[in-house]
This record gives C-alpha cells, structure tokens and sequence, in this order.
C-alpha cells in the first residue's frame, strides 16, 4: 500500500523520505526503504507521519488515492 | 598559418583538443547551470568538428529528465522528429552506447522515416556519439551537415574524444546540482520538522497523552482545515508566542 502510493507520488524514496523527515520522521533512508519493501516493520507513529507525508503529495496531484491512518 | 614541422593531422588534432579541453576546465571552477553547461558543449562541438553545420546534445539525468541544446532550429527539429517517432540514429547511439554515422540521408535506410524528414529539411550527413561517463550512458552528443558525407574517420574519432571529456564535465554538473537540491530540500526539511516537534511540544504541555497523540491531533486539524500539517503546526507555536508576547508587554506595563 505504501509502495503503491509512492509510485503514485512520483517519488524516489529518497524524496519520500525527506518529506518524512520534514514531518517529524525518525528512521533512516535505508531503513524506510526496507520498510517499502516488506523487509522491515515500522511503528505505528512513524507509519502515521509516512502516511501524511504520502496524503499531503497525493492531495497536492489531486489523486484520490490515500493512506488511512492508524 | 601552417605549421610545417608537424604532421597537420595530429597537430590540428591536439590544437582542437586543447582548445576545447580549456573552456570545459573552467566550467568546473564557477557555478554554471546545467543548462547553460550543455549550451557551452553545443557551441563548443559545432566548432571542433569540422564541417558541423550545426550541433546538438542530450542529457538525460536519473529521473529521466531531458536537458537538450541545439545550435539552431534545424537541428532542434532533426532531434524533436526522433523522439516523436522514438526511433533514429542518435537515440540507437544513446540506447546501444555505440556511435553512429549517417553518410547521406538520402542513401541510408536504417530509419527511412526520419531520413526522409530530415532530408527534406536539409540534413544530409551526421554524426552521433554517446556521452558515458563512468559506466552511465547519461545522454548523446551529435553533429549535422548539410552535405554528404562530411565526417570522415577522423572527424568521428574527435567527437568520440570530444564526447568523453564532455561527459566527464557534464556528468559532475549534474551531480553538483543533485547535491544543490538536496541540501535546499534537506534545509526546508529540518525547518518545517522543527516547527511541528515544537507544535507538538505544545500539544503535549496541553494535555496530549504521548507524541503520536500530538501528532495525530496535528493530522486532524489539517484535514479538517484543509491546510498542510506544517502551517498548522506553524499556527500553534505562532498562537503561543503572540501569546507570551502579549502577557510579558503586559507584566512591564
């Protein structure tokens, strides 16, 4: 679902991950990526700010895609 | 002026070479735009490769983003005509990382449709080679003429040397403006994460039970209002501030 809605995003992770960041992210590019790729679990909290990162871009490219929140 | 202690061929060789090695140099020491930096490849090829009538370079960065120069409106519609057909020799030479030479582009059938444009446009010749740089094909360099077959051996060994010095150039602008960015996008990043670990300092002192309460209380007033998590975080430390701001003019009053 997250790695759907990046590419939706037309983010690299890289760029997912500073938008992350600015929002109060704590993890690592490296291990987000990991995370995208169901190799890594993420708390609850840090998924919730992913998942806002991801709302706030698909809202901005009025795609109606969305995360849900935990 | 001719030099008749030296063979002409190596020495015109090492002269264009030298004339051109010295402006890609220098582009290094400033802070040129991408853009501008393939402009200068541009002009700087049509004139090292005799017989150019006119010259053109791709660049392609990781996104896969297009930079293009043309030295004039007939190469700029020999190159749009390839992208809109997705096929012809300077997009094989990017593809295979091979050079390509079109001797005449009313004898040569390998791309009959763009031959055929081009022709018509007045390109009879051209030259293209890829820019590598590393083992990353990041675009295509290439040379028009309009006559037959005006670029000899030596003309595509040049612009193979050309090419290669180029990339090298081109390849460290690009990184230089990818590390540019970042570093912006890293700055506004730490600002806005600055304002809403504040924001959720606030939250907490007002009663929120631990930092992902505060921040979810953050996520809602942002739906709600429709305005972006940052601004809203951005409102709450600025209420607070106005606030103590009022209550201290007060107390010295």
């Amino acid at each position: 679902m997250f790695a759907t809605a990046r590419r939706e995003a037309g983010w690299t992770v890289e760029e997912l991950w500073i938008h992350y960041l600015a929002l109060g992210g704590a993890l690592l590019v490296f291990d987000l990526d990991a995370f995208l790729h169901g190799l890594m679990p993420m708390s609850d909290g840090e998924q919730d700010v992913l998942a806002c990162a991801l709302n706030e871009r698909l809202s901005d490219l009025a795609n109606p895609t969305r995360v849900p929140y935990l | 002026m001719t030099d008749l202690t030296r063979p002409p061929g190596p020495s015109l060789e090492a002269e264009g070479l030298a004339a051109v090695l010295a402006p890609l140099g220098a582009v290094l020491l400033s802070t040129e735009t991408i853009a501008t930096c393939v402009e200068l490849v541009t002009a700087l090829v049509q004139e090292t490769i005799p017989g150019t009538t006119g010259a053109g370079v791709t660049l392609v960065d990781s996104r896969g983003r297009r930079t293009i120069a043309a030295s004039g409106e007939l190469v700029e519609r020999a190159d749009a005509v390839q992208y809109e057909l997705d096929d012809g020799p300077c997009l094989e030479s990017w593809r295979d990382r091979v050079p390509v030479q079109v001797e005449d582009t009313l004898e040569d059938d390998r791309w009959p449709q763009w031959s055929r444009l081009v022709a018509e446009a007045g390109i009879r010749s051209m030259l293209s080679t890829p820019l590598v740089a590393g083992d990353v094909c990041i675009g295509a360099i290439k040379v028009y003429s309009d006559q037959p077959r005006v670029f000899d051996q030596r003309a595509a060994h040049l612009l193979e040397l050309f090419a290669r010095q180029a990339a090298v150039l081109l390849a460290n602008v690009q990184t230089l403006a990818d590390a540019r960015r970042t570093s912006h996008q890293l700055t506004e990043a730490l600002h806005s994460r600055d304002v809403i670990g504040q924001a959720k300092g606030v939250l907490l002192a007002q009663g929120a039970a631990d930092d992902r309460a505060a921040f979810a209380m953050l996520v809602s007033a942002s739906q709600r209002t429709n305005i972006k998590l940052h601004q809203v975080a951005q409102e709450i430390v600025e209420s607070v501030t106005a606030r103590k701001a009022g209550g201290s003019t007060g107390a010295q009053a």
